[in-house]
């Protein structure tokens, strides 16, 4: 598995450079993860290091079978830790329930390679539902997503259902929905 | 947000919409048509009994349902005239295993109810009773309740058939109604029902055992000291009951010691079970077509407490498009059963509410049921 990383700060060498680890988004240190138990349990993570620092953008390659998911839903507090230190935004997730783990991923912004945008809803209201999670006044969040999706080039097709939409347009709602959270990490598989 | 989602996952397909309506529709018409027919059996045997002009009545103590002939002696409704605040005491003579009605119509044969008073007491309360029961004073004359099943034959005043063997006339109608186990009611004088019943081996008349006691008292305030007085002084092979106790006697038999009214409480209780599968099929199949979309839902942040109350509010919601349409369904239903079968099936005002709750109850029960699938969906199965 290969990891790659840009910048989109003014000075891309401070990327490059090593960071402390209270300036770290991500600071996976160590990691292993199991699936399976007993004589079935096979190790699919093994001891893996990951440090993301903010604004930079992080392309994960490799093989089918190398664990870029499980590390990603690890990453994403999709999924309980098993062993070494995955730290996110500041907070040690190994050791987290399911409630706290809960509460990190409303920090996350999410988009999905299926979409998964509810059909019955439409465009403005599925990207509602991801910001309503965060407590964002009425008032403004209507105008914010009216601004996002028109900036995405869907101001005409903001009442638009899922269906009445094309794959790219999905997409980018989808996007949008993730920025609900004005997410301090975004997972995109 | 949950109200929103829980509504447009419900409307969004019309078609789909109307499928999962009819599904309600069908089970809680089930469960209408279940409590309709054990009310209407409840209500129907009782409904004599309410046209009654006493505050007091007086049965065998070992008559265990209205129906059965267990006549007690009328000595005891005489003694009970004589009892300080009892102001009037006349006995009723009922006939069920006896009587037997040529159609006047048809001529065909069939069982019937007779009732047997003296036309100078005013037994009933029934208005056109009162204003007929002296013409029953003419020996061999019958009032038919109109309200008598279609095979009886309703035929008009004046029409000449056969009760018993015996050629008497209709001289007008009351309506009172059949019930599950009567099929037509005839009211008669105490002396026609003597001539008609009368045992050729008996030493004694027929009108020596009588069937109820019907008590008026001065008080109606001091029924209870009354009752109690009465039950001393006449002893224990009668029992004497107020107006509430004796419907109660009768109602218990039906739904305790008559296996009809456990077959219908049974038939309630399936129709709710059928419509828990129903909704929770409907339900299920609805949150498994979007179980991607809810993992995704708990993958951003929103916990279980969110799914579960917006799967309850969708059901809630099912449970009133379900609903309204299977009251107005059962309304014609009932209307039509009490037309054509003569049962007084009552759409009342508490039975609408508790089959509201019911129907709530039921979905909210499926919906619960349904939301496991939900819950236990991983949020990393997204990716």
């Amino acid at each position: 598995m290969n990891v790659v990383t840009s910048s989109s700060q003014p000075n891309p060498g401070v990327a490059k450079a090593v960071k402390a680890a209270d300036e770290l988004v991500v600071n996976v240190q160590g990691l292993n993860h199991y699936f399976g138990e007993g004589e079935n349990r096979k190790q699919v993570l093994f001891n893996n290091t990951l440090q993301v620092g903010p604004g930079e953008l992080v392309i994960m390659t490799g093989p089918s079978g190398s664990g870029k998911t499980t590390l990603l839903t690890l990453v994403g507090a999709l999924r309980s830790s098993q062993e070494g230190s995955n730290c996110v935004l500041g907070k040690e997730l190994k050791g987290l329930g399911a409630k706290q783990l809960n509460e990190v991923r409303r920090q996350i912004g999410f988009i999905f390679q299926m979409h998964n945008l509810f059909d019955s809803l439409t465009a403005f209201e599925n990207v509602k539902m991801s910001m309503e999670l965060h407590g964002h006044k009425s008032r403004d969040m209507r105008r914010e997503i009216i601004k996002i999706l028109s900036r995405l080039g869907l101001g005409e097709r903001i009442y638009y259902k899922p269906r009445q939409l094309s794959g790219g347009q999905r997409q980018r709602v989808a996007f949008t929905t993730s920025l609900g959270s004005f997410p301090a990490v975004s997972d995109s598989v | 947000m949950r109200v929103l989602l829980a509504w447009r996952n419900l409307t969004a397909s019309k078609k789909r919409l109307a499928i999962s309506t009819s599904g309600i529709v069908f089970a809680v018409v089930l469960m209408f048509m279940q409590i309709g027919f054990r009310n209407a059996l409840l209500d129907s045997s009782v409904e004599m009994m309410s046209y009654l002009n006493g505050n007091l009545f007086l049965i065998s103590s070992t008559k265990y349902r209205l129906l059965t002939n267990d006549p007690f002696p009328l000595r005891r409704v005489h003694q009970a005239r004589g009892i300080p605040g009892v102001t009037e005491a006349w006995p009723l003579y009922i006939e069920t295993e006896a009587a037997v009605w040529k159609n006047p119509l048809e001529r065909s044969s069939h069982a019937i109810r007779v009732l047997g008073f003296d036309p100078n007491d005013e037994v009933f309360t029934l208005p056109v009773v009162r204003d007929q029961q002296r013409v029953l004073l003419r020996p061999d004359t019958v009032l038919l309740d109109d309200r008598s099943r279609d095979f009886v034959g309703i035929a008009p005043p004046g029409t000449k058939t056969e009760l018993t063997g015996r050629s008497i006339e209709i001289v007008g109608h009351f309506t009172l109604g059949a019930d599950f186990a009567v099929d037509g009611n005839l009211m008669t004088s105490d002396r026609t029902f003597e001539r008609l019943f009368r045992n050729a081996h008996a030493m004694t008349s027929r009108l020596a055992l009588v069937e109820i006691g019907v008590l008026r008292v001065s008080d109606a305030e001091r029924i209870v000291p009354l009752q109690t007085e009465l039950q001393k002084a006449l002893g224990h092979d009668v029992a004497v009951l107020t107006r509430p106790e004796f419907m109660a006697f009768e109602r218990r038999y039906w739904e305790k010691a008559s296996p009809v009214g456990f077959v219908f409480g049974l038939g309630t209780v399936v129709g709710f079970v059928v419509g828990v599968m129903i909704c929770y099929q409907i339900l299920f199949t609805d949150l498994s077509d979007q179980l991607p979309q809810f993992a995704t839902l708990k993958a951003i942040g929103y916990d279980n407490g969110f799914l579960r109350r917006m799967v309850l509010v969708q059901s809630m919601l099912l449970s009133i498009f379900g609903y309204v349409p299977a009251l107005g369904l059962s309304f014609l239903l009932y209307k039509l059963i009490s037309v054509l079968a003569g049962l007084q099936m009552r759409l009342s005002g508490s039975l609408i509410v508790v089959m509201f709750c019911l129907t709530v109850v039921m979905c909210v029960l499926s919906g619960s049921l349904a939301v496991r699938k939900v819950l236990s969906t991983d949020p990393a199965e997204v990716f």
